[in-house]
C-alpha cells in the first residue's frame, strides 16, 4: 500500500507517495530526484546519507519516509547561499576537505548541524559531530580545519 | 644573456588552488552512477553461495522467473564466458562449482530493487558442499582439493605469468640476485622470521555500481563506476568477441576506487542481463554487504624471511618466500604477486637475494589491485624483520637501514642501476627521524609491563608503478573561443586530485590563468584518447608528460599561425599570459583568442584553424623479466618514502594511540601542495586502519564473519593521530612532468610497520601478525609477562 | 518488504493496535535497529506501530522527589543533553553519549535500547546499577520489573507480543550517590561494546552495585555492599571476571572480554575515588 507524504525539503514543499518500507533516504533521491544524499552502507554506520530532520541531523537510511510526513527537511541541496557557496562550503573547497567526494555532502550536513547548534565548537565537539561520519579518502584532518576555520570566522564577525 | 621564455606570471606548478571539482562535490551536484536514471532502466541484483565450495547441483528459476515485473534471469549455465585480465580464469556467474562464499550464482534484472530483492529468494539452488582449502599454505602444500582443477586448460598472458598445473598456484614469481647460498655463508647470524596479513577490504564510500545497455547491432554502452575506462573496454570487447569501438564506456564521478576498481567487476553480469532483458538498460548496484563479501579484497600473505646478516648490520643474503592468499580467482592477484616480489627486498642494496613469490587459489572472495598493490603487506614483513635484527645484533635500526639502503650506484634486486635521480630514501629516513626525535637506546630486555609505554618506530618504503611494459597515456588540449582549454585524458580523477595537478601544469605550460583551464571530468572511450589504467601511482607521471607534450603542441600550432600573421620566425616568438609576441618587439603581439579557432585578416582571409594539441607518453626503456631471475627493467620511477611513529601503548587493554606520525617522500617535484598532501593524510589514515583494526574474519568453513561495518572497522575522524607531518624531498625524476612521481599509494605502504617497530620499541613485544588490535596486543603483553615470571 | 504503517495519537489507541496485531506487529521508536532488521528480513511485520505520535512518551521527568521518569520516544541525545541529571545519575548520561554515533542518538531511544536486549546495550549497565524498573503497558495493564528481570538473554525479554515499554522508571538516589559508566571497544570510533559496565556507590544507603554488560547472554549485576567500606577494587574486579560468562566471536575472545571487564572494573572504582 501506498502513503501520501507531504515534507519541506529545502525550504519547498513536495508531495509524493511511497511504502512504507520505503526509507527517507530513498524517498528523497528516488521519488524527490535529490541526488545530493548518497548511500553508503543503509544500516546508519557510514553518515553519507546524512540530512537534517526536524532541526536534528540523522541518518536518512534508519527513518521511513513516512516517518517524515509533515517534517521538515534540509539537505546538501539547501546548503548553497543562492549562487553562492555557503562559507561552509567554501572552507571545504579552501582547505581541500574532499577527495572522492562521495560522503561530503554528509559531512557538511553534519557540520553545518553542528555549527548551528554551536558557532563556537572545540576540537571534541567537532569530533563528536563527524564521528559517523565515514571518509575513506582525506584522513579527516583537512575536515576539522574547515569546520575550525568557519567556526573563527564567524566568531570574529559577532 | 638569457631571456626568460615566460614570465614569472602563470606559475602553477607547486601550487595549491582549490580542486577542480571542488564545487560540484560540495554542492551534491556531482552525479555518481547511482544517481544517473537512465530511460528503461532496470534494477538487477545477485544470488550469492553461502559456501566456499561446493557443486551446484540443481538452479530452479522457475518462480523468480514467474514473478511479476522480473525481465530477466541469469545462472551461470548461461554464460560461457571466462573472464581474466592476466589469466582467465573466472566465470560471469558460478558454473558447476562455487569457489568462496559470496560468489554470485544468479542474477535477475526486475521493474525495481524491491522486486529483483524478491525474485532472488525464489531462486532455488541447491548445493552439494565440498572440502574447501581456506589457508595458502595448506593450499600449497595439499593438491587433494584443488580451487582450480583444470588451470592447466586456461588461457593466461605467457611467459609473464606462470600458473603451475594440477595445484593451487596460479603463479610463481621468482627473484635471483647473486647467489643467497653464499651470501648465508659470509653471514654472521642467520634469522628466520614470519609475518601474516589478514585480507582488507577497500571499503570505498559509493560501492561498485554498473548500468549496462546491450545495443542492437552487437554494440555495448557501459556507464560504470570504474578507474580504468579502457580495461573495461578492453576486456569487454575481449570477453564479448566484440569490436573495441563498439564498446563504448563512460565514467562520470567515482566515489573512490583504492583498486577496487581497477579492473571489470559488474560489468558483464549488467551487460549480459540487459541481453537478456532484450536491450533494456540494467543497473547493478553492489549493496554494501556484497562490496565486502562478493566484491574482491586484497590478498592475504604469508611471508618467510630469512636473513643473513653481518656483526654490523650488513645484509649479506636475504631469501623472501610470500604466499599470497589470491583466493578464488587470479584477477590482479597475479600481478601482485609479480610486481611485489620486485620490491620485496624493501629499498636495500641485497648482494643476494632470492625471493619466491606464489600467488595461491584459496576458496575465498578473491584478491585484486589495492593501494599498494602487495607493498604494504610485504613491506611489514620485510621492515619489522630489521627491526628484529637489529635487536638481536644490538645494532641501532636507523643505522642497519641507512647501512643497507639504496643509493646512487646500488643495483636493486631486480638489476636496475640505482641514479642521482632515483630518489633519497635515505634523507626521507632521516627527516623523519628527526621530526620524532628518534634516538637509539639499547633494548631493555626485560622492560616493565606495566601502565603506559611509549616508543618510537621507524620504516622505510619504496614502490614503482606496476604496469605492462607498453603502458601508456595520451590527451588532448583544445582551446575554446574565449582562449579556455579544455584537457581531455582518460585517466579518472576518483579523489586523488590529478585533474586538478594536471590543470596547475597545462596553465603553466600554455602560460594562461589556471581558472581558464578546464580538465573534463567524465571519462569516454568513445571521444577520448587512450589511457591505460588509473592506478600504480604513475598517472600523475604519464599524464603529466601526456599533458605537457600536448601544451607544447598547442604552443606550436599557435607559434605557426602567429609567424605568419606578425611576419617573424617562429623561434623569436614568446608565448606569455595569454599572448604570443616578438621577443625583441614585444608590441607585436597576438592573443591566444585572436588564434584559438583560426585567425582573420582584416580582409577576412582566414587561416590557422582551431588549436588542438595532441600529447602522449608511452613507458620508456621497460623490459620483460627473465622468468628464472626475475632480472630486467619493470620500473618507470621508484618512489621511496619513510615514516617515523611514536605511539603509546596502554598495557592494560593493549590499545595504542598514535602521538605522531611524521612521513616523507621523495616525490621528485610537487606539482600541486594540497593534493600531495592530502594524498598523504588520506593514506596514512588508511594505513593506520590496515594497522589496528581491519581484516576479514573467516568461520571455519570459510563464510566471512565480517562484511559489514559493524565488524569490519575503517578508521573514523575519532582514529587520527595525535599529530601527522608529512613533507617532500625533490630529487627531479628526468623523465617525470617537472621531476615529478606518483604518491598516491605511497603513504598507506609501510604505516603497519613503523607502527609495529615502535611497539616493539615501547615493550619488546614482537607482533608479526596484523592487525596490532587491542585484543592481539593486550594477549601478546599478557603472554610475555607470563614468560618472564616463569 | 510488504507493511503498513500506523503512528497513533494516544497510548490507548496504541495499546488497542499492539493488542490486535500482537507478534505480527513490530514497534517503532528510533528506528536504529528495527529499520536494519527489517531491510535484513529478520523480521517481516505485517504492520509497524510508531510510538513517537503519542505524546507521553516524550516525556523526560526529573521529579521533586529526585526519581527520573525516561518516555519510551525519549532519544540518547535528550539524555546526554539534559543538565538537569545529578552526578548521581550521571552514569546513564554518560552511557547514552557512547551509544554508536551523535546521528544514530538524535534516534535512537532508551527503551528501545532495553527492548532490543542486545548484550552490548550501553544503557542497560547503569540503569541495572540504579536499580530502575520498566513500565511495560498492555490493555490489560501495566507491570513494573527491573532490567534483570526484563531482559532475559539475546534479544529475548519477558515482553508479550502486545505490550510495550511506556516509560524507564529511575529511582531516587542518595545526595551524593553517583554512578559511572565505562565502555571497552575494539576502536576508538564508534563501535559495539567488548564489555561495558557501570558503577553505583551510594553512601545513604552504603550500597555499592557493579553491572558488565557484552559479556553473558543478560545483564550480570553484583551487590558489592560488602566492600562499601573497603572499594577493594581489585576484589569487586575478581567477582566480577568470575560472574560473567563471555563468549569468543568476531569481536573478541571470551579470555580478552575477561580481562577487560576485570580493567573496566578497577578503571570505574578509580573514577570513583578521583570523585
Amino acid at each position: 500500500m501506498q502513503y501520501d507524504i507531504k515534507l519541506t525539503v529545502n525550504g519547498i514543499v513536495y508531495e509524493s507517495r511511497a511504502s512504507a518500507s520505503t526509507t527517507l533516504l530513498d524517498f528523497l533521491r528516488d521519488n524527490l530526484h535529490l541526488t545530493g544524499t548518497k548511500e553508503g552502507c543503509s544500516i546508519g554506520e557510514c553518515g553519507a546519507c546524512s540530512v537534517i530532520l526536524d532541526g536534528r541531523v540523522v541518518n536518512a537510511c534508519l527513518v521511513l519516509a513516512v516517518e517524515a510526513d509533515g517534517a521538515s527537511v534540509e539537505t546538501i541541496e539547501g546548503e548553497v547561499d543562492g549562487e553562492k557557496l555557503s562559507a561552509l562550503q567554501q572552507a571545504f573547497v579552501d582547505h581541500h576537505a574532499l577527495q572522492c567526494g562521495f560522503c561530503t555532502p554528509g559531512m557538511v550536513v553534519a557540520a553545518r548541524d553542528l555549527l548551528r547548534r554551536n558557532p563556537a565548537p572545540t576540537d571534541d565537539d567537532i569530533l563528536e559531530a563527524i564521528a559517523g561520519n565515514l571518509c575513506r579518502c582525506t584522513g579527516y584532518e583537512t575536515v576539522i580545519a574547515a569546520i575550525q576555520q568557519v567556526a573563527r570566522t564567524s566568531k570574529q564577525s559577532r | 644573456m638569457t631571456i626568460p621564455l615566460h614570465s614569472d606570471k602563470h606559475q602553477y606548478v607547486g601550487g595549491n588552488g582549490p580542486r577542480l571539482d571542488a564545487i560540484d562535490k560540495v554542492t551534491g551536484a556531482a552525479m555518481y552512477v547511482p544517481d544517473l536514471i537512465v530511460p528503461g532502466m532496470l534494477y538487477a541484483r545477485m544470488k550469492v553461495s553461502p559456501h566456499a565450495h561446493a557443486r551446484i547441483v540443481r538452479v530452479d528459476t522457475t518462480r523468480a522467473r514467474a514473478l511479476a515485473g522480473v525481465r530477466a534471469v541469469l545462472v551461470g549455465s548461461e554464460l560461457d564466458y571466462t573472464l581474466g585480465l592476466y589469466l582467465r580464469d573466472r566465470p560471469i556467474l558460478a558454473r558447476d562449482v562455487v569457489r568462496y562464499q559470496g560468489e554470485p550464482v544468479a542474477a535477475v534484472a526486475a521493474e525495481s530493487e524491491a522486486i529483483a530483492v524478491r525474485a532472488c529468494e525464489l531462486i532455488e539452488v541447491e548445493y552439494e558442499p565440498l572440502p574447501a582449502v581456506l589457508d595458502p599454505e595448506q593450499a600449497v602444500a595439499d593438491t587433494s582439493v584443488l580451487v582450480h582443477p583444470l588451470l592447466h586448460t586456461y588461457q593466461y598472458m605467457k611467459g609473464v605469468f606462470f600458473p603451475q598445473p594440477h595445484t593451487n598456484v596460479a603463479h610463481h614469481q621468482k627473484i635471483v640476485k647473486g647467489n643467497v647460498e653464499r651470501g648465508f655463508a659470509e653471514a654472521d647470524r642467520i634469522f628466520e622470521h614470519r609475518f601474516t596479513n589478514p585480507p582488507v577490504a577497500h571499503a570505498p564510500l559509493e560501492t561498485h555500481i554498473a548500468i549496462a545497455q546491450a545495443l542492437p547491432g552487437k554494440r555495448a554502452h557501459i556507464i560504470t563506476s570504474a578507474q580504468s575506462p579502457f580495461t573495461v573496454r578492453n576486456l569487454f570487447a575481449v570477453a564479448f568477441g566484440m569490436p573495441h569501438n563498439s564498446v563504448r564506456v563512460q565514467i562520470p564521478y567515482v566515489g573512490g576506487g583504492f583498486g577496487g576498481k581497477a579492473g571489470i567487476h559488474l560489468e558483464p553480469l549488467a551487460f549480459c542481463l540487459s541481453r537478456k532483458a532484450g536491450g533494456r538498460p540494467v543497473r547493478l548496484h553492489a549493496s554494501r554487504e556484497e562490496e565486502f563479501n562478493t566484491l574482491p579484497s586484497r590478498q592475504g600473505l604469508k611471508t618467510r624471511i630469512r636473513t643473513g646478516v653481518k656483526a654490523d648490520g650488513h645484509i649479506t643474503a636475504l631469501e623472501v618466500q610470500l604466499l599470497w592468499d589470491g583466493g578464488a580467482y587470479a584477477d590482479y592477484g597475479v600481478n601482485i604477486g609479480r610486481a611485489a616480489a620486485t620490491a620485496a627486498a624493501g629499498p636495500y642494496e641485497i648482494p643476494n637475494c632470492r625471493i619466491d613469490s606464489l600467488v595461491v587459489y584459496t576458496h575465498k572472495v578473491f584478491g585484486t589491485a589495492f593501494r599498494g598493490f602487495g607493498h604494504l603487506e610485504v613491506l611489514w614483513g620485510i621492515e619489522r624483520n630489521i627491526d628484529i635484527i637489529a635487536r638481536e645484533i644490538g645494532v641501532d635500526p636507523y643505522e642497519m637501514r641507512q647501512k643497507n639502503v639504496l643509493r646512487a650506484g646500488s643495483t636493486t634486486i631486480t638489476g636496475e642501476k640505482v641514479t642521482a635521480n632515483h630518489g633519497r630514501p635515505d634523507l626521507c629516513l632521516e627527516r623523519v627521524a628527526a621530526q620524532i626525535g628518534y634516538q637509539h637506546r639499547p633494548a631493555d630486555p626485560a622492560p616493565k609491563l606495566e601502565g603506559k609505554l611509549r616508543g618510537k618506530g621507524l620504516a622505510l618504503l619504496h614502490k614503482a608503478p606496476a604496469m605492462p611494459v607498453f603502458t601508456s597515456c595520451s590527451a588532448i588540449v583544445k582551446f575554446n573561443e574565449d582562449a579556455s582549454v579544455n584537457v581531455i585524458i582518460s585517466g579518472v580523477d576518483y579523489g586523488q586530485g590529478t585533474y586538478t595537478s594536471l590543470a596547475n601544469i597545462a596553465a603553466q605550460e600554455l602560460s594562461i590563468p589556471l581558472h581558464k583551464v578546464h580538465v573534463v571530468h567524465d571519462c569516454d572511450t568513445a571521444s577520448q584518447p587512450y589511457d591505460w589504467q588509473t592506478v600504480a601511482s604513475r598517472f600523475m607521471v604519464m599524464g603529466g608528460n601526456a599533458v605537457v607534450e600536448a601544451c607544447r603542441d598547442c604552443i606550436e600550432q599557435i607559434k605557426h599561425v602567429a609567424a605568419q600573421v606578425l611576419r617573424a620566425p617562429e623561434r623569436e616568438l614568446v608565448c606569455e599570459d595569454e599572448h604570443i609576441f616578438i621577443r625583441h618587439t614585444p608590441d607585436q603581439r597576438l592573443s591566444y583568442r585572436e588564434l584559438a579557432l583560426g585567425y582573420v585578416y582584416p580582409n577576412g582571409n582566414s587561416i590557422g584553424g582551431p588549436i588542438l594539441g595532441r600529447g602522449k607518453y608511452i613507458a620508456q626503456g621497460l623490459t620483460h623479466l627473465d622468468p628464472e631471475t626475475g632480472q630486467g627493467k619493470a620500473a618507470l620511477d621508484w618512489t621511496y618514502g619513510a615514516h617515523g611513529v611514536e605511539i603509546e601503548v596502554d598495557t592494560e587493554t593493549g590499545e595504542i594511540e598514535v602521538l605522531h606520525i611524521a612521513s616523507a617522500f621523495d616525490v621528485g617535484k610537487v606539482i600541486h601542495e594540497g593534493m600531495c598532501l592530502t594524498q598523504v593524510q588520506g593514506g596514512v589514515l588508511q594505513g593506520l586502519g590496515s594497522t589496528f583494526s581491519e581484516g576479514f574474519q573467516f568461520d571455519d568453513r570459510g563464510a566471512m564473519m565480517n562484511p559489514s561495518f559493524v565488524d569490519y572497522k575503517i578508521p573514523t575522524i575519532r582514529d587520527l593521530p595525535r599529530k601527522m607531518t608529512a613533507s617532500f624531498v625533490e630529487t627531479p625524476q628526468l623523465d617525470g612532468p617537472y621531476g615529478a612521481r606518483g604518491v598516491g599509494e605511497h603513504p598507506m605502504i609501510s604505516v603497519p610497520s613503523a607502527v609495529g617497530n615502535a611497539l616493539y620499541n615501547a615493550t619488546g613485544v614482537d607482533i608479526r601478525d596484523l592487525p596490532l588490535s587491542p585484543e592481539r596486543v593486550y594477549l601478546a603483553i599478557k603472554r610475555a609477562k607470563a614468560q618472564r615470571s616463569v | 518488504m510488504h507493511f503498513a504503517y500506523e503512528k497513533p495519537k494516544t497510548l490507548d489507541s496504541l495499546l488497542a493496535l499492539l493488542s490486535q496485531h500482537g507478534s505480527r506487529a513490530c514497534l517503532l521508536a528510533g528506528g536504529t535497529d528495527l529499520l536494519v532488521r527489517l531491510r535484513a528480513r529478520t523480521l517481516s511485520p505485517e504492520i509497524v506501530i510508531d510510538v513517537k505520535g503519542v505524546e507521553p512518551l516524550h516525556a523526560l521527568d526529573h521529579r521533586a522527589d529526585g526519581r527520573v521518569v525516561v518516555g519510551a520516544a525519549v532519544v540518547a541525545n535528550r539524555i546526554v543533553d539534559d543538565k538537569r541529571f545529578r552526578p548521581s545519575h550521571r552514569g546513564l548520561a554518560d552511557a547514552a553519549a557512547r551509544i554508536a554515533t551523535y546521528a544514530i542518538r538524535n534516534r535512537a531511544t532508551i527503551a528501545g535500547n532495553i527492548a532490543n536486549a542486545s548484550p552490548c546495550a550501553d544503557s542497560v549497565p547503569p540503569l541495572c546499577v540504579m536499580g530502575a524498573q520498566v513500565e511495560v503497558a498492555s490493555v490489560r495493564g501495566t507491570r513494573m520489573l527491573t532490567l534483570p528481570d526484563y531482559i532475559k538473554g539475546v534479544r529475548n525479554t519477558v515482553r508479550r507480543p502486545d505490550e510495550l515499554i511506556t516509560f524507564i522508571h529511575i529511582p531516587r538516589l542518595g545526595v551524593s550517590a553517583r554512578t559511572f559508566f565505562r565502555k571497552h571497544q575494539r576502536v576508538r570510533g564508534h563501535d559495539l561494546a567488548l564489555a561495558n559496565a557501570a558503577l553505583l556507590h551510594d553512601p545513604e544507603s552504603k550500597r555499592l552495585r557493579v553491572a558488565i554488560g557484552s559479556c553473558s547472554p543478560a545483564p550480570v549485576v553484583l551487590d558489592l555492599d560488602d566492600l562499601f567500606a573497603s572499594l577493594d577494587a581489585e576484589e569487586a574486579a575478581r567477582r566480577a571476571m568470575a560472574a560473567i560468562s563471555p563468549i569468543s566471536d568476531v569481536r573478541a575472545s571470551a579470555e580478552y572480554r575477561t580481562d577487560m571487564t576485570g580493567v573496566l572494573v578497577r578503571r570505574l572504582f578509580a573514577d570513583l575515588k578521583a570523585a
